[in-house]
């Protein structure tokens, strides 16, 4: 619960009506999802150890679900398509949070 | 000028990832590169398409300084495949700019139309691709265009869209943007998108500033109003097609076990065949939805 991630470079995003969607340069990829908490969590990546955006977005947007879980599990799919990656343990010391107030408007 | 600034200042608010610019031919725009440095200045990322007729090396430093990418289309890997569609000498002059572009190290793009008779040389041209260190990107004939009367005889039958697709299977790196997400319904799918952008991710502005929702759909009554009078950020939330495109799925889809992987197929090709963007692909793979269409 304390691995930090880093989003790739090349990637672009923002956020639709009904979810989000991601552009990758290097391959000219788009992904859509449906959720923009998804989208979210892309934002939120660099800005904290994964308990720290848990804690973050629990407050915010996931009402009673298992966040770290959550968290993980987003950050997992990410991981797969290539979007963000897993930082080595030495580079997981980095700064302490920085982690924005969220809006309370990301729905699932 | 500002018409354009402005435009772009538009595209960057809404945070567009990249524009396509097709033609015609891009390159013959006098301000061309300087419309393209504003892009560059704001963030968002610029292909286009050409020809290569006016690809010479000062064009490709002034491509490659800026970043941009380059689809060149050739619809053949050899002259006497290509140039009897493209036009007499087209292949080489083409050959000529993916040359020079790479020779600067410009991403390029081989675009190349599928038709039916094309689909077996499909391993050539990946090829020829990879010989210039170029990609390769398979496009859909639509019934548009140059292709209107001749589109029965040339559209892959269903046959050889299966061979399309088991191709497409073996070559994840061949890009096909959206033209062939609709295949998926013939087994797993695809990389890339599984639906069709079109209202959802994408749009077409016109050189007069009409929006459309695809380059398949640009017909008068398919007009979304005119960037030069709104904003296209606020036309993209307002317009009652795009919502209607957002929501509504083809009546004669419902039911379809393959409805996740292909959700009615191009709404252009639609849109072209029907008249009604709102009906299934009419080269829907799975056939049984023939029967239940009534034109
Ligand atoms: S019936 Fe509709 S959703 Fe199913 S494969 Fe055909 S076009 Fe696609």
């Amino acid at each position: 619960m304390d691995s930090r991630y880093t989003v790739q470079p090349g990637i672009k995003y923002r956020y639709e009506q009904s979810g989000g969607v991601i552009y990758r340069r290097v391959d000219d990829s788009l992904h859509f999802f449906n959720s923009q908490l998804v989208i979210n969590l892309l934002e939120l990546a660099e800005r904290g150890t994964v308990r720290e955006i848990a804690a973050k977005i629990s407050q915010a947007s996931l009402r009673g679900r298992d966040a770290e879980e959550f968290v993980l599990k987003i950050l997992y799919l990410l991981e797969e398509l290539n979007l963000v990656h897993e930082l080595e343990p030495s580079n997981n010391q980095a700064a302490g949070p920085d982690l924005p107030d969220l809006a309370d408007n990301r729905q699932m | 000028m500002s018409q354009i600034r402005n435009f772009l200042d538009d595209l960057a608010k809404m945070k567009v990832f990249y524009i396509n610019i097709g033609g015609g031919e891009p390159l013959l725009h006098q301000n061309f590169f300087e419309i393209m440095d504003y892009a560059v200045h704001k963030d968002v990322y610029v292909q286009f398409s050409t020809n290569g007729t006016l690809i010479n090396s000062t064009v490709a430093a002034e491509i490659t300084k800026r970043g941009l990418r380059v689809q060149v289309s050739l619809d053949g890997w050899q002259p006497s495949v290509n140039n009897p569609i493209r036009g007499v000498g087209t292949f080489q002059k083409a050959v000529a700019a993916i040359r020079l572009l790479r020779e600067k190290n410009v991403t390029v793009a081989i675009n190349c139309v599928v038709t039916g008779a094309s689909i077996a040389g499909l391993d050539a041209m990946l090829q020829l691709a990879v010989s210039y260190g170029a990609k390769l990107r398979l496009s859909r004939l639509r019934p548009a265009g140059r292709a209107l009367n001749q589109w029965w005889e040339l559209v892959p039958s269903r046959e050889q869209y299966v061979r399309l697709y088991q191709w497409l299977m073996r070559h994840p790196e061949v890009n096909t943007g959206d033209s062939f997400f609709f295949l998926s319904s013939l087994g797993e799918l695809l990389p890339g998108l599984s639906f069709c952008g079109a209202g959802k991710l994408t749009c077409s502005v016109d050189p007069q500033g009409f929006v459309y929702p695809c380059p398949f759909m640009m017909d008068p009554a398919t007009v979304i109003g005119n960037v030069k009078t709104k904003p296209l950020s606020e036309l993209w939330v307002e317009a009652e097609l795009f919502s209607r495109m957002r929501t509504e799925e083809p009546r004669a889809c419902v039911g379809c076990h393959s409805y996740s992987k292909c959700r009615g197929g191009c709404r252009g090709a639609s849109y072209l065949v029907y008249g009604n963007w709102n009906m299934p692909d009419p080269e829907c793979v799975r056939g049984e939805v023939n029967d239940k269409i009534s034109i």
